[in-house]
């Protein structure tokens, strides 16, 4: 390497220390847009496998239940009405209050909402997520859906908005029927296909999923929650349970 | 072909601005990130608008940058997340400066305005600012391989063994590269 070589390097690097671009970035709001698309990005990976998982069976099932006939109870169970339901919507000390459309229903303190996702299915859909630990998937999706809701067939990856297999219903002041789905082997099976494994195979740390469906009463709207959670979390499910409420 | 999502974080702690270390002191996540982003994004949006050469495109580029880091956050935070964000930006440009090359290429009348206006006043100010701007100018005359190696070795000051293994080439390349590139850049400039 010349001595002229080491002059015109060093020159090109003094020229180089003062390039600034000619705008200044913010780092404050660059970070904030950083963490909140990665939230978006896993809840909507989360989310949109589970969904499509059983999309098929959801276009067939709502096609076949009719858009202006009311919700229907599950085999065997009685409807319930607002007025008869048991004092529910019961908000766990420190949790906060959420509300899309007529659905409330509270969450821990540490889980933040990511907005409006208008990419999601439902016609309108929001994801609350813990980003404490960023290899700890925790959300809540919330989405509503209508029989007017433009992809709501098994051709377009719908959203199920029927009960599956494994579905117990519970009481929800307001709802016609509500009902919950943890662990069952359509959504494990879901769950292991968004995690990259085998469908039907989740692996030992895969997550703990549950799909709560709420039919208020009188209406065609259905609210779809999904619950992303670590497998041994239980106060979550249990307390989102306990605070939903329609009206 | 190798992808982003297979970048793994740098092995070794070079090149870490003395004056960050991530210190694990009970704060979440999000908030060491933005104690990171705080410390880093001036440094990488210009090491990005030294790649691209254009100031919309490197903000694009820090803030890809960034985001991917905090998606890897819990992997990379207690090694190089410095080295893993600017991984990033260097393989994340390349896709884009091939599509767009020729929409982010500056005429080189832009470069001559300036010079015209430098040209009635010396001041040292003046003629700082014209370099820069063809320095700039050069560098995006160059081949994509031969840019990366010439910012990386040359006004980044990394050794030509770091520059091999931040760009997963051979230290032989690197030597060709850059002695290839900075000949050009040379030649580009003087013509200039």
């Amino acid at each position: 390497m010349t001595e002229n070589h080491n002059t015109w390097a060093t020159h090109l690097r003094r020229v180089g220390a003062g390039v600034v671009p000619p705008t200044p970035a913010d780092p404050h709001v660059m970070a904030a847009v950083a963490v909140r698309r990665t939230r978006v990005r896993r809840a909507v990976v989360a989310g949109v496998s589970v969904t499509g998982a059983v999309a098929a069976i959801a276009g067939t099932a709502f096609a076949l239940g009719g858009s202006a006939q009311p919700p229907e109870a599950l085999p065997g169970a009685a409807m319930v009405s607002a007025t008869e339901a048991a004092a529910v919507g019961t908000v766990p000390e420190g949790w906060h209050v959420e509300h899309l459309r007529d659905l409330s229903f509270a969450l821990p303190p540490e889980f933040e909402g990511d907005g409006p996702n208008p990419p999601e299915p439902g016609e309108e859909s929001w994801t609350w997520s813990d980003d404490r630990d960023p290899d700890v998937h925790r959300s809540v999706h919330v989405e509503v859906v209508t029989p007017e809701y433009a992809y709501y067939d098994a051709t377009a990856g719908g959203t199920r908005s029927t009960p599956g297999d494994g579905a117990e219903e519970f009481e929800v002041a307001g709802a016609g029927v509500a009902t919950v789905e943890d662990m069952t082997e359509e959504l494990k099976a879901a769950a292991g296909t968004a995690d990259g494994r085998d469908a039907g195979t989740p692996g030992p740390d895969s997550p703990r999923v549950a799909r709560i469906i709420v039919h208020p009463a009188g209406s065609d709207a259905r609210y779809v929650i999904h619950v992303n959670v670590p497998a041994d979390s239980d106060d979550l499910l249990d307390g989102l349970r306990e605070s939903l409420r329609v009206g | 072909m190798t992808t982003i999502e297979d970048i793994e974080p740098p092995r070794q702690a070079d090149h870490v601005p003395p004056d960050f270390t991530v210190v694990r002191t009970g704060v979440t996540a999000v908030e060491q990130f933005r104690l990171f982003a705080v410390e880093h994004t001036a440094t990488l949006h210009r090491i990005a608008y030294l790649m691209c050469g254009d100031d919309h495109r490197a903000h694009d580029l820090t803030q890809i940058a960034l985001e991917r880091t905090f998606r890897h956050w819990s992997r990379v935070k207690d090694g190089n997340p410095f080295g893993y964000a600017r991984r990033v930006l260097f393989t994340a440009r390349v896709d884009g400066w091939r599509r767009t090359r020729r929409e982010v290429l500056r005429s080189p009348d832009s470069v001559l305005e300036i010079q015209d206006m430098a040209g009635g006043s010396t001041s040292p100010s003046d003629v700082d600012v014209v370099e820069r701007e063809r320095l700039v100018h050069a560098l995006r005359r160059l081949g994509s391989g031969q840019r990366r190696v010439v910012v990386l070795r040359y006004l980044l000051d990394l050794s030509e063994t770091e520059t091999a293994a931040e760009l997963g080439i051979s230290v032989g390349t690197v030597k060709s590269q850059g002695a290839r590139g900075l000949a050009r850049l040379r030649e580009h400039l003087e013509k200039d």
